[in-house]
């Protein structure tokens, strides 16, 4: 690696050396900080706020993968965050040296950010994690504070360019209506390199966020629930009935 | 080849063997190269237990009911110390029992072993409310000096200081050293009378420059002629070979029996019989003579037996290594190393059929199930490994590629990761040294933390507010020169005083007459350490002393790097640490010329040791447990599991050849999303640590919340088995503080 790219600075949330729940085998996960949704789910609150975490090297960071290299021949390496593509420039280079290592790479994104960025990052991604929080644009907007319309876009971009796991959150009375299903399978059928939808439960890892939640007749996080396990089991019974690979 | 007496009298025990130098010498070895079958398919050809089987182990359920009730004693003989000889035959069943043997006249009953020292004898009968005989009292405390008695003779001051002060504790010198492993196999091959008449070869061409030599291998034959009274008050002739499966496994386990009537050592291993054992089914098989289903029941027999071994501890002895381990270790699997290209995996139908005990008898601690792993061992037997270890919690690896190529392909591990070629190399057992302790007395001009008392040499403190590194290193290495020239010095007296008074003639009869001695030293608090040094250099430590000038506590000013995070500012200070520590032992010379090992390995009594040992520079407090084994520090170790082990995976072997011990604790729905995904993560894992040089892992998939619920209603669980370090245990029989430390481990896990 020339020097220079090498000195380049990414900011770290946290490392996890063993991921094996982001995308296949075992990974290597890098946790990037700053966000630009706000989440009622989100597992990493800590990594929203793009000021926190510590200023890691490139150098520095392939270090640490190339010592780890032998557990990951099954699995590679993932970028996810908070969203990594808010720090793109670091994350090209970093994925991009994993590439050249014949490591696999996945990056975790919720993919709100300009296209620019994406196709900028598309060559250097062997599998994307993408996750659609609701259909509804302004279901979305209540759950994450951001329309979703960009979102979809990218995703249908990204998905036409690369294989593509699909994430969606189960939450009780909130995405897993019938409706929301259909309109979520109408929108994956059209996903060229999909190979597979993740099916998640909501948790709310104990943590109370103030919040406004605009479309739904809930008001606080704790309200939130996740599904019954009957009702996860026919949404992947629903899902696979319409030809796609779901993992719960 | 020309057929020798021996081969033409034994032609129907060995017909259809492929014939070799196996047939004209003992060599076991020889044999199982030539005649083993490798199996690569899985495990879709195994069996459930029999009937019959099934039925026994309800039997043997209730007397383990019933043994619980009575304190972890069923009952004691006080009268008779235990021989080869000793007692009649016990049965628990007979029609149900195919395999036969147990240590006294009746399942469970302990023997006594006086000659390892008459008071510790006594005091494990008064434990359990049995009182001592008085006759047995009187001969071994005014007529026949005992092992114990023997080591007191020749401490000196200094060792019994040390001893006193925790600075090393458990080592045999008042019970069994054990770590020897017979060669149990060549009586099933070879039938004793063969083995006696070797042995009687060996001792006529003996010098007489070597008189203890002379005696002990007069020894050996008594040992094995009594072997063949044993057997034959079961009724079995063992003079001969072995003629089928069945007797193949008899065979093997009475010679293990003998060995167990005789030593109660810490751990006495089994070996290594899945393709030796395998040979004899794979024959009967094609014979007629034995069916899939049978073949299993031997298997588990056997097994069974195994579960039902007990040994008389005393208390203390329970508190250093928790819940009555035996460690009937026995490895499975590895390669064959003629050369790289012939190489095969040693793995057969067999070391399935072992494994599969833990699903058709239900997880338990022991045998303790050792995996010898390597890269090219067969996909789905890897995979079989995992998926068992998922279930159950109760095997290890160990990494045979690293192994092979200093103990060739017919090794076995004792204890936990004690590797020795078998029949050939033996160990002088030596515990462990306290180095959090020895920093400590470092940091104390040579005075217990503790007690205040000046345990070793004096020296000045070190000067200044903050620990200076450089003054502090080489304090640290000036006393660790010093407790390495006591350690052996102490570790010579207790051996040769073992091979004085309570000599393993029947183990030692099942080795070759002249054979290779380890001395094997341990060191426990080893990422302790590491951590203490790393605050030292990379933070600033501040030494709070007591008016006495000892340091109770310490001030740590700032971030230091963790042993346990792949990061070599604190991991180079673990290996300097072991690799410091051999070099001082190995200035001093051993008993009987034996080499120099080390092993980091703890078993619970990192428990104990931490109990006694006051706070530390790396923040740990006075009285807190240390990590187990060669394992970082719970909860300091936060990058993932990969780095934690990649820390570990540092610590040379080649200092370390008593073993380097890692205990892993992860939450199953940690280690992937579907059965399959778990299964093939946790071989990437164990592949991972092994490429990396890794030398042992104990594989625990388990929820803390599980062990915590345990705690509270351990009448819920009775076989919830975890791996600890080097061994498996039962979770409810160790005590709340082993609990707890087992508790506040680092369970890989997910935000």
């Amino acid at each position: 690696m020339d020097s220079a790219r090498g000195k380049i600075e990414g900011q770290i949330n946290s490392l996890q050396s063993f991921g094996t729940l982001d995308g296949p085998g075992i990974r290597y996960v890098v946790f990037m900080q700053g966000c630009p949704l706000k989440c009622v789910f989100c597992h990493n609150a800590g990594a929203i706020d793009l000021k926190g975490g510590k200023k890691v090297t490139l150098d520095k960071l392939m270090e640490k993968i190339d010592k780890c290299i032998p557990y990951l021949k099954q699995g590679g390496i993932t970028v996810s965050g908070g969203e990594p593509t808010l720090q793109w420039r670091f994350v090209k280079e970093f994925l991009s040296a994993c590439g050249q290592r014949g490591l696999h790479t996945a990056l975790d994104t919720c993919l709100f950010t300009k296209k620019d960025v994406l196709v900028n990052l598309i060559p250097e991604v062997d599998l994307f994690l993408v996750s659609v929080k609701h259909m509804d644009a302004e279901k979305h907007f209540g759950l994450t504070g951001r329309d979703n319309k960009l979102i979809l876009e990218n995703i249908r971009y990204a998905a036409s360019k690369k294989p593509v796991w699909l994430r969606y959150v189960l939450i009780e009375g909130i995405t897993d209506s019938e409706e929301d299903l259909l309109d979520l399978i109408g929108f994956a059928k059209k996903l060229e390199k999909l190979e597979l939808i993740e099916l998640l439960s909501f948790s709310s890892m104990g943590v109370e966020k103030q919040r406004e939640f605009k479309g739904f007749k809930i008001t606080k996080t704790k309200d939130l629930k996740a599904p019954s396990l009957k009702k996860v089991l026919w949404a992947k019974k629903l899902l696979e009935e319409n030809g796609f690979k779901v993992v719960v | 080849m020309e057929e020798t007496d021996f081969a033409k009298n034994n032609k129907y025990a060995w017909r259809e063997f492929k014939g070799g130098a196996w047939q004209n010498e003992i060599n076991v070895q020889d044999f199982i190269q030539a005649n083993y079958f490798f199996y690569s398919g899985n495990e879709s050809f195994l069996e459930k237990p029999t009937q019959r089987t099934l039925e026994l182990f309800s039997k043997k359920k209730e007397l383990l009911k019933k043994e619980a009730k009575r304190n972890g004693v069923y009952d004691i003989d006080v009268k008779t110390p235990s021989t080869i000889i000793s007692h009649a035959p016990g049965y628990v069943d007979r029609k149900l029992e195919l395999i036969v043997g147990y240590q006294t006249d009746q399942p469970l009953k302990v023997g006594i072993k006086p000659k390892g020292g008459i008071k510790f004898t006594e005091k494990a009968c008064n434990a359990y409310g049995f009182e001592l005989d008085e006759t047995v009292k009187d001969i071994f405390e005014n007529y026949s000096k005992t092992h114990n008695d023997g080591v007191f003779s020749a401490y000196s001051k200094d060792i019994k200081n040390l001893r006193h002060n925790c600075l090393i504790t458990g080592l045999p010198d008042n019970y069994g050293r054990g770590r020897i492993i017979g060669d149990y196999r060549r009586v099933a091959l070879y039938g004793v009378k063969k083995l006696i008449a070797e042995k009687q070869k060996d001792f006529e061409k003996l010098s007489f420059s070597d008189i203890q030599l002379r005696e002990e291998v007069f020894e050996q034959i008594s040992a094995l002629e009594e072997l063949i009274e044993m057997a034959y008050s079961y009724g079995f002739d063992l003079t001969r070979p072995a003629l089928d499966a069945r007797e193949a496994v008899q065979w093997t386990w009475f010679a293990y029996l003998a060995a167990i009537k005789e030593q109660d050592g810490a751990a006495m291993s089994f070996g290594r019989v899945d393709c030796f054992f395998d040979i004899f089914i794979e024959r009967d098989l094609k014979e007629g003579t034995l069916t899939e289903s049978r073949a299993q029941e031997l298997i588990d027999q056997l097994i069974l037996k195994m579960r039902f071994v007990r040994h008389l501890r005393h208390p203390e002895y329970n508190a250093l290594f928790a819940g009555q381990p035996t460690w009937i270790t026995c490895v499975i699997g590895g390669m064959t190393v003629a050369n790289d290209v012939d190489k095969k995996p040693l793995v057969t139908k067999t070391s399935f059929r072992m494994l599969h005990t833990l699903t058709n008898l239900e997880p338990a601690p022991e045998p303790n199930l050792t995996v010898l792993w390597s890269e090219s061992l067969p996909g789905d037997f890897k995979e079989y490994c995992c998926r068992i270890s998922i279930e159950s919690s109760s095997i290890q690896y160990e990494n045979d590629d690293l192994m092979k190529p200093l103990f060739g392909t017919d090794y076995a591990i004792a204890c936990c990761v004690s590797a020795m070629r078998i029949g050939k190399e033996m160990q002088f057992f030596g515990a462990r040294c306290n180095g959090p302790k020895l920093l400590l007395l470092a940091l104390n001009g040579g005075k217990d933390e503790l007690t205040g008392n000046q345990i070793a040499p004096a020296k000045p403190v070190p000067s200044g507010e903050f620990l200076d590194y450089a003054e502090v290193r080489e304090k640290y290495l000036f006393y660790c020169d010093w407790l390495a020239e006591q350690y052996v010095n102490a570790m010579n007296i207790i051996h040769f005083m073992h091979d004085k008074y309570a000599y393993e003639s029947l183990q030692m009869a099942l080795h070759d007459t002249s054979v290779k001695r380890f001395m094997a030293f341990g060191l426990a608090g080893l990422s302790v350490i590491a951590d203490s040094l790393s605050a030292i250099r990379y933070a600033k430590v501040k030494p709070v002393r007591d008016e006495n000038g000892i340091a109770v506590d310490f001030e740590v000013q700032g971030d230091f790097p963790k042993f346990g995070n792949d990061d070599s500012r604190a991991d180079d200070l673990a290996v300097e640490a072991v690799n410091a520590f051999i070099g001082f032992l190995k200035k001093y010379p051993t008993y009987r010329n034996s080499e120099h090992s080390l092993s980091i390995l703890t078993i619970t009594s990192n428990v104990v040791y931490g109990k006694k040992t006051g706070a530390t520079p790396d923040t740990r407090k006075s009285g807190e447990p240390f990590a187990p084994g060669a394992n970082p520090m719970h909860g300091r170790d936060t990058e993932g599991a990969v780095a934690s082990l990649n820390s570990v995976a540092k610590i040379p072997y080649s200092s370390c050849l008593d073993g380097i011990s890692n205990t892993f604790s992860i939450v199953p729905a940690f280690l992937g999303k579907t059965e399959k995904d778990r299964i093939a993560n946790l071989k990437g894992l164990i592949e991972g640590y092994f490429a990396k040089n890794g030398h042992h892992l104990n594989v625990n998939v388990l929820d803390r919340d599980l062990l915590l619920d345990a705690m509270k209603n351990p009448q819920k669980y009775p076989n919830l088995t975890i791996r600890v370090s080097g061994y498996a245990v039962n979770f409810t029989r160790l005590n709340k503080e082993q609990q707890k430390e087992v508790v506040s481990r680092t369970f890989h896990c997910s935000v």
